[in-house]
């Protein structure tokens, strides 16, 4: 299954959720939902805009782990 | 989408409230008890399942009003509606050997009437089943779409 690691990483770059949402231009909500890992799919675009403002790769932000996730 | 929601669940409403005493007193007006009794028989039964999908659909514009047609409750909703359609075509049939070998009516235009009735409501069964599967499709496709970042 893939982890999401988005958490580490903003606790890293020490950026709030409210701020990071509003720079990549999503809401709260759906941040909370990529947070929490419930989200089905996300797009090249926010994470795009996402390894842009985190400074970061996607690799460090998502991980895979071998597990019973069907997504 | 919430005018039209709005406007059809009182037409459901107002439509229930002029029917129902309209079909209790209905088998009164006939001359003969026989006829009466066999009446309350066929029209009784009906009249309550076809209360019971005006119900559904009652429920179904309610959530037009609220904007958010695709959801699993409304799959449910038009499920059961089809599943009361159905008990309808099977209800009318029943009625039909009824008037036949029971009331021994073999009037053509009755027995066209019940089998019309009957056919309807097995078609109405159908596409109210399909609807139901092609809303469960759509609810999986929207919810999808949500859980989209």
């Amino acid at each position: 299954m893939i982890i999401v690691n988005l958490n580490v990483m903003m606790a890293k770059r020490r950026i709030s959720s409210q701020e990071l949402a509003e720079k990549i231009g999503i809401t709260q909500a759906n941040l909370s939902i990529l947070k929490t890992g419930k989200g089905k799919a996300i797009r090249f675009s926010t994470l795009n805009k996402l390894c842009e403002v985190l400074e970061c790769k996607p690799a460090d932000l998502l991980d895979y782990e071998r597990g019973d996730g069907n997504d | 989408m919430k005018k039209i929601g709005i406007i059809l669940k009182l037409v459901l409403i107002i439509g229930l409230v002029v029917a129902i005493p309209f079909v209790i007193i209905s088998p009164f007006w006939l001359e003969h008890t026989r006829s009466v009794i066999y009446s309350m028989f066929i029209i009784y039964p009906n009249s309550l399942l076809m209360i019971g999908i005006t119900i559904q659909f009652i429920k179904l514009f309610q959530s037009l009003e609220k904007n958010n047609p695709f959801n699993y409750e409304n799959v449910k909703t038009l499920k059961k509606a089809s599943i009361i359609s159905l008990a309808m075509s099977i209800l009318w049939v029943i009625d039909l050997l009824l008037m036949i070998f029971m009331i021994g009516n073999t009037y053509i235009n009755y027995i066209i009437v019940l089998v019309f009735l009957a056919v309807l409501f097995l078609g109405v069964a159908i596409a109210l089943y399909i609807l139901s599967e092609l809303f469960r499709q759509a609810t999986d496709y929207k919810e999808e779409n949500d859980l989209t970042i």
